[in-house]
């Protein structure tokens, strides 16, 4: 599991960016506010792989972050 | 795959960040959060001497949606989108439609055209806060 800040877009937009590449991904407080707060954060993306995961869908994930950031900032 | 995910008129309004930052002697300010999406706005207003809106600020913590909404009262050369006294402040009550123009007027937003919460809540949020600090 892998939470991540992308520099100069908001963490659920590059959510929403994942998902048109069919990657789903939590994106915001992630129910920690105070830690938030703490760290002067708007929110991380969390990334979590399980079992029926493969190689295509990382793909998909670093293809969907780079469009992001490519698109957005 | 969506190529664009906004319009770039939209991205291009939240990258261009106009208004960003804080006014030195603010008359009025206020902070309004989103707890739905967490965004968070903080807006400086400096007033003449008729209470009108001389100076306009915000800081904002929250999605490009957002960005752009506050980008937008600086950046329009509109004098409805720029407002001129605390009583021309007011925030739309009817769905936002996400239509392209051309397709605007002729029906009601179907559902999953208007922006709904809380795509809508990010658009007004920095509305609200500015109702806050003129309140």
């Amino acid at each position: 599991m892998v939470s991540f800040q992308l520099e100069g877009v908001h963490p659920h937009d590059v959510a929403q960016t994942l998902d048109s590449f069919g990657v789903a991904v939590r994106a915001g407080h992630h129910c920690a506010q105070p830690l938030m707060d703490r760290f002067d954060l708007d929110g991380t993306t969390r990334v979590s792989i399980a079992p029926y995961n493969d190689n295509t869908d990382i793909d998909a994930l670093l293809i969907g972050v780079k469009h992001a950031a490519k698109t957005l900032r | 795959m969506s190529e664009q995910l906004y319009q770039e008129r939209i991205v291009a309004l939240a990258k261009a960040k106009t208004g960003a930052g804080k006014l030195a002697s603010p008359t009025k300010s206020a902070r309004r959060d989103n707890p739905l999406c967490g965004d968070r706005v903080t807006i400086d207003v400096k007033l003449d001497g008729q209470g009108r809106i001389a100076e306009i600020a915000q800081q904002v913590r929250g999605c490009l949606l957002c960005q752009a909404s506050a980008s937008r009262w600086r950046g329009s050369r509109s004098a409805a989108m720029r407002p001129a006294s605390p009583r021309s402040v007011t925030t739309p009550s009817a769905p936002l439609d996400a239509r392209p123009a051309s397709r605007r007027g002729r029906s009601p937003p179907s559902p999953r055209c208007a922006i709904t919460s809380p795509a809508r809540s990010a658009c007004l949020l920095p509305f609200e806060a500015l109702k806050d600090a003129l309140s």
